[in-house]
């Protein structure tokens, strides 16, 4: 299975809207890394935290073939956050759902691994895209430092991929991580 | 260090080589690249485009010092992002960017230490000359040869040096654009890259920087996001350069998989092996070319299909349509996905299809080997403002903004434009303009029948 593909069952199984375009990053991201799958999906570090460009071609691509509907919102001019002024959501359509459904039969195993990530996920809690992407680097970084890290040490680390995140944030972040079962306090 | 060495660049004016850097560009391995065309064979549809990835590696060099220098890095920084500039593209293959998707559908990758799996083939090879190629490491000596080979491949290390040589503000794009426009002989690709510099900055903390626009730098960045576009659009998709990249690249497939040819198996058939790496640094264009169209080959598709390229007797568009007006979303699905390997009988369906008709409706000899059904796929200036790597940001406080939302000119343009294409290519030849318009027309409707039968299975009315 590839990243479109992968995506397009992403978004079946999340079953509504995803907002904004970081939320959907993010969501995938962690879908990958509840399946197992993370490393066929091209995540690298980016500011806005663990980012693939295949992802968003994937989503490109529905869009070119109609399987998704694209809503763009105006959030104002000022953000306080000075984060995703417009926010785009992404929602598969009656096409997209019907073909992702057939695509879901062909991939039975792929498929009810997605599911059962997607209820984790539900399970976790609905965060909003910002403590979402937090979440998601304090995953990433805790790869990068073999699984084991403080949130002292997590803190640090962040800055080596140009990451402002606080001490409270990771501390909220490994709380949602735990929750998904992604990690442990010891 | 010894005295700078200066040469005449047609697009930078004089560039100031260090003499480290004339040891490193004086190696077999980088003298190679004279040999490998930036483009490939857009010269067919643009002859000044015989510029090489040679000439390029000297302008990123130029162009990332520059930049580094503005910036205010130190020289011992500006030193290591003009040496990884300056060699980025020494992996590339004949015909550059075209060897790419045979060397990655052949690679063996079972060998390769778990962080390279998921490398591109080019890269990890660029990396690998860089750290092991013997007079390059005698000149650069191995430390700074692991150095560079870790700037250009690993996610680690100082971002702002790393934006500099790999990015969508990087110096690798930055010459392109102009050098590309140069020798095409368009407009389209200028932007001031003096302004554009001036509108760069590094943000964030200390040896955490990284490259973004000045809040007021925005409009320079503009018409440097405007040139990639137009240029992606006037000249990298082309309609004869794609005909042309796809024959390449169907010449070297028919060569491998159909014709057997050992010498095009050890070229592409990467396992990362020394007999490899030591009989890829041998290959380019020329000699690809020649070794193609050699006489005791002369009866191989491969042979037949670069001749034509020689002779340019090119394949002919015969069939263009959007993917995302077909009504039938499961075929929507098939065609937007037929460059997967898993829908590689379908294509060949198609081919075989559409060579038969088209003999029919042409009364001409139509080889099914050399039709080629192609996808591609276009998308918004705004979606390309943010190239492959995951956007420009403007520095604003508190926190930086992506690009095509503080440019008021990107900001207001739809992004909801993107869209996919099939094309088919084949070698029929027509008098006259009255002639093809014809032709493409009585085509039109069978080949979506085709398509369609192919790719479901059933006869359908339109595509």
């Amino acid at each position: 299975m590839d990243t479109y593909d992968f995506v397009h069952l992403a978004l079946l199984a999340m079953g509504s809207d995803i907002k904004g375009k970081t939320k959907l990053q993010k969501t995938v991201y962690f879908l990958g890394v509840l399946t197992g799958m993370i490393d066929e999906l091209g995540y690298r570090p980016h500011f806005y935290g663990p980012y693939s460009d295949d992802v968003a071609g994937g989503i490109g691509r529905l869009r070119a073939l109609r399987f998704v509907d694209q809503n763009v919102t105006g959030m104002g001019t000022v953000d306080q956050s000075g984060f995703e002024v417009y926010r785009y959501d992404y929602r598969l359509n009656d096409d997209g759902r019907k073909v992702a459904q057939q695509k879901a039969k062909r991939h039975r195993e792929a498929w009810e691994r997605i599911q059962q990530a997607a209820q984790m996920l539900k399970h976790g809690g609905d965060l909003d895209y910002m403590k979402l992407s937090v979440a998601a680097k304090a995953f990433f970084m805790l790869g990068e430092k073999k699984g084991r890290a403080s949130i002292e040490d997590l803190t640090l680390l962040a800055k080596r991929f140009g990451w402002s995140v606080t001490n409270d944030q990771i501390k909220e972040a490994a709380g949602y991580l735990e929750r998904l079962g992604l990690v442990e306090n010891v | 260090m010894g005295r700078p060495f200066r040469l005449r660049d047609p697009v930078h004016g004089f560039i100031q080589l260090h003499a480290d850097e004339v040891k490193l560009i004086d190696t077999p391995i980088f003298q190679r690249l004279r040999r490998i065309r930036q483009l490939a064979m857009a010269s067919l549809v643009y002859p000044g485009a015989v510029h090489t990835r040679f000439d390029h590696s000297l302008g990123v060099c130029h162009v990332a010092g520059m930049l580094a220098e503005e910036l205010g890095l130190d020289s011992d920084e500006v030193r290591l992002v003009r040496l990884a500039a300056l060699l980025h593209d020494l992996g590339h293959g004949p015909f550059s960017h075209v060897s790419e998707p045979l060397l990655e559908r052949h690679a063996d990758r079972s060998r390769l230490p778990a962080e390279q799996k998921k490398e591109k083939i080019h890269e990890l090879i660029t990396a690998h000359f860089i750290r092991t190629d013997p007079a390059l490491a005698m000149r650069a000596g191995p430390a700074r040869g692991e150095e560079i080979a870790h700037l250009l491949l690993a996610e680690f290390g100082q971002p702002a040096l790393k934006n500099i040589v790999s990015g969508p503000l990087d110096a690798d794009k930055q010459d392109y654009l102009l050098r590309d426009s140069r020798f095409c002989g368009v407009a389209y690709g200028l932007f001031d890259i003096h302004q554009l510099h001036r509108s760069l900055v590094l943000y964030g903390a200390e040896d955490h920087q990284q490259l973004m626009i000045r809040p007021d730098g925005v409009h320079a960045t503009e018409q440097y996001v405007l040139a990639k576009y137009y240029l992606t659009t006037m000249v990298y998709r082309h309609r004869v350069r794609l005909i042309t990249d796809q024959m390449i690249v169907r010449a070297l497939t028919l060569g491998i998989e159909v014709d057997q040819i050992e010498q095009l198996r050890c070229l592409y058939f990467f396992d990362g092996s020394d007999e490899f790496f030591e009989n890829y640094k041998q290959w380019d264009d020329e000699r690809l070319l020649l070794a193609c169209t050699s006489a005791e080959l002369a009866h191989t598709a491969c042979a037949q299909l670069m001749g034509r390229l020689l002779d340019r007797r090119l394949l002919k568009r015969v069939f263009l349509a959007r993917i995302g007006r077909e009504e039938d979303s499961a075929l929507r699905e098939v065609l937007g996905n037929l460059p997967k390997p898993e829908h590689s009988a379908r294509r060949s369906e198609i081919e075989t299809e559409a060579a038969r008709l088209l003999a029919k409706v042409t009364r001409q000899q139509v080889d099914k080997r050399f039709v080629i059904v192609h996808v591609f796929d276009i998308k918004s200036v705004r979606t390309t403002s943010r190239n492959d790597e995951a956007g420009i940001l403007v520095a604003t406080a508190p926190q930086p903004r992506p690009f095509e939302q503080e440019s008021t000119l990107f900001a207001s343009i739809n992004e909801e434009y993107d869209d996919q294409f099939v094309e088919m290519y084949a070698p029929v030849e027509w008098e006259t303009h009255t002639a093809r318009d014809r032709l493409l027309e009585t085509l039109r409707r069978p080949m979506e029948e085709l398509i369609r039968a192919a790719c479901t299975g059933v006869k359908g009315e339109t595509l």
